[in-house]
């Protein structure tokens, strides 16, 4: 019944590979407290002998990390060693892992050596970190975890593709170029620049200007008859402009900067996405690790019909570049998104599927959210500063529209065995997962819910954790909710298992 | 295993498991919890009494921390009864299902192909009233389901049963 677990992964000697890190993080470790110290030691804030001592000692840990580092990868097993006073060692049997990236900052780039991380099931962090591997290891590794890999995919009938496969791909120096396989993205500056324009840092930059210029501008009239000369109405509208510009210019050379020569390469059954300008990553997931895949539209790309692309793939450590993680396409129109999602799951119906719309009940929930939204500012504004408090009544007018494209963001559909739901107010998310990829699954309802005759059904998947709460058809009645329930509990125990029969064409 | 469906006290509370027996957990629990209820309420009370004593309130001395028991031990009393009614669970051939909440409603589906671990817990409390809680754990991101409140031997023949389930790994 689990082949996977069977076939030992098989890995010729000659793929045995281990040793230290690269020397180079000698330098690469303590260049975290080379700058701060520089900086501290530039404006005069510590002595230049207490800077020393700190670099000495920050170095001569690098020294006592560095010899007690080793990794090393041997019968489909990779162990990694390290520590001084405790010991630790970490084993992770290759057929756990969901992921291997390959990340050169500008510091590895100086030494031409390579940080490697490799995400497995579980846990919060990154799994295996060797922070610099000269450029040629890294790839002999990756080479051998994706090889070990394969040989250790189940067989299936009829499939000769089953062998080891040996051709590695060489680190593209400039990242993309050297990469065999199908190019499904390639971004262009121009669409970077759109991108950055159209990226949630400027949603957000502009949803705050609005609100502080909203809040000054009530205030006006005081700050007015304070200080006339310093805030004129001119000067603050021309104040929010320029931070408005500033933060799109930002936001534009952030994104072209991260998303550089950005490219998305299918080649046999595994992703690749390479992209960055100062620091470059090539990221690697086996398609069969592609656990769902997601269409994002925020406020402003909505209008525009522009999406992302996201994939969902367990083990990622969350936190720091949660917003570029699993970015398949950093932008491009509706169409071009819902295609690939059809091709990367082997299902091209998806790409037009019509989604079901929820109950009217659905709507009248978010329009009763609506009325407590405005009432209660109201009679708060309204009790305090009696009639022109009642002017919060104009709340209603956001909170009614949000209400309705709450409303019509939902929606959820099914084609080919793959699911479609569709949810989201500022960020509308459209989540195709196959029934296949189900882990498990749960109906919830709320009070609220259940007198309204509502409930959720949520999908639940291995993936990493971030702002994202997970697949869930949102508001279905709950007839159907407890139908698609009882079906797809059937489908799962029926081992529909339709990953097996993904991309492997 | 295909019994007819026991009749629930809320029509409006169908279970989905449609052809399972759903079972009650073990009665015990009730106590079980009524304990754990028991404790906050007393911690709370205490706090209130502290709190009565050093600012001294309009109300009569006593009064108030009075009160936080009396609503306390109320809202206990009700949410275990709620709580227990809800509770239901079906271990089928292949699949487990359980449904609780007392205010959000949850019913989990937990396919036993798809069980990464299960674990039994048992705290001091529980070790009193000889219980133990089942934890199971799919792959998915957080825990999928936890079975409260089983007979210590109950717990274990479950742990055993659903370890011995022969699990699907191909799609992680």
């Amino acid at each position: 019944m689990s082949p996977a677990s069977e076939a030992a992964p098989v890995i010729p000697a000659a793929q045995e590979l281990g040793g230290r890190l690269h020397p180079a993080v000698l330098v690469i470790w303590p260049f975290s407290q080379i700058v701060p110290l520089a900086i501290l030691l530039l404006t005069d804030t510590v002595a230049a002998a207490f800077a020393g001592v700190a670099l000495a000692l920050a170095i001569a840990s690098g020294v006592v990390r560095y010899l007690r580092f080793s990794w090393r990868l041997a019968e489909g097993i990779l162990v990694i060693e390290q520590g001084l006073v405790s010991r630790r060692r970490r084993v992770i049997p290759i057929e756990r892992i969901q992921s291997v990236d390959l990340v050169r900052r500008v510091r590895h780039r100086i030494f031409g050596v390579v940080e490697v991380r490799i995400e497995a099931v579980g846990g919060s962090d990154t799994e295996g970190k060797l922070d610099a591997l000269s450029v040629a290891d890294a790839e002999r590794l990756r080479a051998a975890l994706l090889a070990a890999r394969r040989t250790a995919r189940p067989a299936r009938p009829g499939d000769a593709a089953a062998t080891v496969d040996t051709a590695t791909v060489a680190y593209p120096e400039a990242p993309g170029d050297a990469a065999a396989g199908e190019q499904l993205v390639a971004m262009r500056p121009a669409q970077l620049v759109l991108a950055g324009l159209t990226g949630g840092r400027v949603g957000v930059a502009v949803a705050l200007l609005g609100a502080a210029q909203q809040l000054l501008g009530e205030r006006l009239g005081r700050l007015f008859t304070d200080l006339p000369q310093r805030f004129s109405p001119a000067a603050l509208v021309g104040l929010g402009a320029g931070l408005l510009l500033a933060s799109f210019v930002l936001s534009v050379i952030v994104t072209t900067v991260a998303y550089w020569e950005f490219r998305l390469v299918r080649d046999d059954d595994e992703l690749r996405v390479s992209r960055g300008l100062l620091e470059q990553r090539l990221d690697t997931i086996p398609l069969r690790r592609v656990q769902a895949l997601r269409i994002e539209q925020n406020l402003l790309r909505r209008p525009l019909s522009l999406a992302a692309v996201k994939v969902d793939v367990a083990g990622k450590a969350g936190g720091d570049d949660t917003r570029s993680a699993g970015l398949l396409l950093p932008l491009g129109t509706l169409n071009q998104a819902q295609t690939l999602v059809g091709a990367l799951l082997a299902t091209p119906t998806v790409a037009d599927v019509t989604l079901r719309p929820m109950p009217r009940a659905a709507l009248r929930r978010r329009l009763s959210r609506a009325a407590v939204v405005t009432v209660a500012p109201t009679a708060v504004a309204g009790g305090f500063l009696g009639p022109p408090g009642l002017l919060a009544l104009l709340i209603a007018v956001p909170a009614v529209l949000g209400a309705r494209s709450a409303y019509q963001a939902l929606g959820e559909g099914e084609a080919g065995g793959v699911l479609v739901t569709r949810s989201g107010l500022l960020v509308r998310r459209t989540a195709y997962v196959p029934v296949g990829n189900l882990q498990s699954l749960a109906l919830t309802a709320s009070p609220f819910q259940r007198r309204a005759g509502l409930a959720t059904v949520e999908l639940q998947i291995p993936r990493s954790p971030g702002v994202w709460g997970g697949p869930q058809l949102l508001d279905v009645e709950r007839d159907r909710a407890e139908t698609v329930l009882r079906r797809l509990a059937a489908e799962l125990v029926r081992g529909v298992r339709r990953s097996d029969e993904l991309h492997l064409t | 295993m295909e019994a007819a469906v026991p009749a629930t006290q809320d029509p409006q509370d169908r279970d989905a498991a449609g052809s399972a027996t759903l079972v009650p957990l073990n009665p015990r629990v009730r106590r079980l919890w009524w304990a754990r209820g028991a404790i906050v309420v007393l911690q709370v009370s205490v706090v209130a009494a502290a709190i009565d004593w050093v600012v001294d309130p309009p109300t009569p001395r006593g009064l108030v921390p009075l009160g936080v028991a009396v609503l306390g031990a109320a809202v206990v009393a009700v949410s275990v009864r709620l709580r227990y009614a809800r509770w239901r669970y079906a271990v089928r051939e292949a699949d487990l299902w359980i449904r609780s909440g007392v205010l959000w409603v949850t019913v989990s589906v937990i396919p036993l192909s798809r069980l990464q671990f299960v674990d039994t817990r048992q705290g001091p409390l529980d070790r009193f009233f000889r219980l133990s809680s089942l934890v199971v754990h799919t792959a998915a991101l957080g825990t999928s389901g936890k079975l409260p409140g089983l007979d210590v031997e109950e717990a274990e023949r479950l742990r055993e049963r659903l370890a011995r389930v022969e699990v699907d790994v191909a799609g992680i």
